[in-house]
């Protein structure tokens, strides 16, 4: 990528964001206001697996289950021990952090689909005591929160989350960017050859996991206090399988892409509502085929189509 | 001179097949040494021990006095050993000088500006400062094992092991890549040479090892070596003294 392609995607990026910023002021319904929230949690989800997936070359199935952990967690800690939730939130940050590390630790020294099993079984195991315990978490009835606000209005709940996702995005890049940025390519291109050169790798896929996880559990920490009730539904492989297609649809190599295709995803599922269970179908299929004809993405393809032409003429 | 590394009675079996038994070996500082034997005799083995890819069932490696096997690789780049790989090993998706910053920055003391500024001479030096912004994935393989030799002088290293650096590499790169070689040694780098291309190892290396079924059947001078009956024996299968090996 060029310079002046760097800039152009910086002037797409502030486009966007401006667009995001000016659709309540343009009376959006408020029925959209909170499918966007919605859809900016699952850009959070989408962008922060793609870290992962994309930049260090590592899958992971727990996404999702850290994102339910950081939810339970600030309901717990705001609800239980009463705690503000400026203090529960990051809590939720820490807690999915801490099992992010155990995790790493664990798993990362295993290899494509060892690693993916092993993330498996621990979504799963997240998702099942949760479900079976009744005293703390109240099994599959869920847990009700507090609201982030004492109003009814999702505006502020919109611009809340679109300030978080900014953020998240924000303190990824930055650290892609970085020397750290470069070693997690290394690591995605060739293990043997990054450590040959002193590349700690086990410590910077542990670093990966456990920064990706923060980051998914601080989304499920606002997610809980917007939506007000979390049940262990939302860390289902089914909705791992949901955070999966945004970040192929949208292009999991690139973080903004990856959150694009959260919310056009999200966006799309409303859109397409009458059909039902086939919209799983019909993402499923979607899935297969990108990965097969556009590995970037759709917004990956989309932007080196639109470069490469700017760059011929 | 010192005896920079050394190996003692090095064993490193692989399930029955036994691929280093019982190797010792010492380099001193500054020294350039051939390692050579037929396929399977257990050379590249011996480089992934000193490397810290494989750990040994038995034996002692040491590097400037401190034990090294087993060591994480990362921590053995750290301490100024780096190698090459038989099989080149590029991170394509990234550029040529990144390629290059990546052992660079791995010194946190080393801003990125100060690494691409040696990263950029090295490439220069190596002939490739044109291709500094493009995929590595648009190398040849002969480029590309010159890259590996820029990363590996990014590191500044103390020992150098090198694993088939001219397989398939055209005869200009080739003269190339031996002046880098004579130009590390020359300024005091130890290296340790794998290589089928004889003419290569004999004229560059002052001292031969020869590995049979992972053992050292001869290691001296180059013209003993290639004279040596067990050499020969090894190569071609006769012991006549005089046929290179």
């Amino acid at each position: 990528m060029t310079g002046q392609d760097t800039t152009r995607q910086a002037v797409l990026g502030a486009a966007v964001i401006v667009l995001f910023l000016a659709l309540p002021a343009f009376g959006l319904d408020e029925y959209w206001i909170y499918i966007l929230t919605i859809g900016f949690y699952y850009a959070i989800l989408a962008s922060s697996w793609s870290l992962l997936v994309g930049y260090v070359g590592r899958i992971s199935f727990a996404h999702v289950a850290m994102s339910g952990l950081g939810a339970y967690t600030s309901i717990l800690v705001s609800g239980g021990l009463g705690w503000p939730l400026f203090v529960s939130i990051p809590m939720a940050g820490l807690v999915t952090g801490i099992a992010g590390l155990a995790i790493g630790r664990l798993c990362l020294r295993l290899h494509g689909a060892y690693l993916g099993l092993t993330t498996i079984a621990f979504s799963e195991i997240v998702r099942i005591t949760i479900t079976a315990e009744h005293e703390i978490t109240r099994g599959s009835l869920g847990l009700a929160a507090v609201g982030l606000f004492e109003t009814s209005d999702r505006v502020p709940y919109y611009y809340s989350f679109l300030t978080v996702l900014l953020v998240c995005l924000l303190a990824m890049w930055l650290v892609l960017r970085s020397r750290i940025g470069l070693f997690f390519a290394a690591i995605r291109e060739d293990e043997d050859a990054a450590a040959s050169l002193g590349v700690k790798v086990v410590r910077w896929k542990i670093f990966a996991f456990t920064f990706s996880s923060v980051i998914a559990g601080i989304a499920g920490g606002f997610y809980a206090h917007f939506v007000q009730l979390v049940a262990p539904s939302m860390m289902s492989i089914q909705e791992m399988g949901f955070v999966l297609s945004m970040a192929v649809v949208g292009g999991f190599q690139n973080i903004f892409y990856a959150a694009l295709g959260g919310i056009f995803l999200e966006v799309l599922l409303e859109v397409l509502r009458e059909l039902g269970e086939w919209r799983m179908t019909l993402f499923g299929a979607v899935v297969i085929l990108m990965l097969r004809y556009a590995p970037n993405g759709c917004f990956g393809e989309l932007a080196r189509l639109a470069f490469a032409r700017r760059n011929r003429s | 001179m010192t005896a920079q590394l050394v190996t003692e009675a090095i064993v490193k079996r692989f399930g029955g097949l036994t691929a280093l038994d019982q190797v010792s070996f010492q380099i001193d500082s500054g020294e350039l040494v051939g390692l050579i034997g037929p396929n399977g005799s257990g050379k590249t083995t011996f480089l992934n021990v000193l490397g810290g890819f494989y750990r040994p069932e038995q034996g002692s490696a040491w590097f400037e006095g401190r034990p090294i096997a087993g060591r994480e690789p990362s921590d053995l780049a750290a301490r100024g050993i780096a190698r090459s790989f038989q099989v080149t090993k590029m991170f394509r998706r990234i550029s040529v000088l990144e390629n290059l910053l990546v052992p660079g920055l791995t010194d946190w003391s080393m801003a990125p500006r100060e690494a691409a500024e040696k990263g950029k001479a090295i490439l220069e030096k190596l002939e490739l400062g044109g291709l500094a912004r493009e995929p590595a994935a648009n190398l040849s393989g002969g480029q590309a094992k010159l890259l590996e030799f820029g990363r590996i002088m990014m590191l500044d290293p103390k020992l150098v092991l090198l694993d088939e650096p001219f397989g398939g590499v055209h005869p200009t790169l080739k003269r190339l890549m031996h002046d880098t070689i004579r130009d590390w040694n020359a300024r005091g780098t130890s290296i340790i040479l794998i290589s089928h291309d004889m003419s290569s190892i004999f004229d560059l290396c002052r001292r031969i090892v020869a590995l049979q079924n992972g053992r050292v059947i001869a290691s001296g001078p180059p013209d003993t070596v290639r004279n040596d009956p067990a050499v020969l024996q090894a190569y071609l299968g006769t012991g006549r003294a005089g046929d290179p090996p």
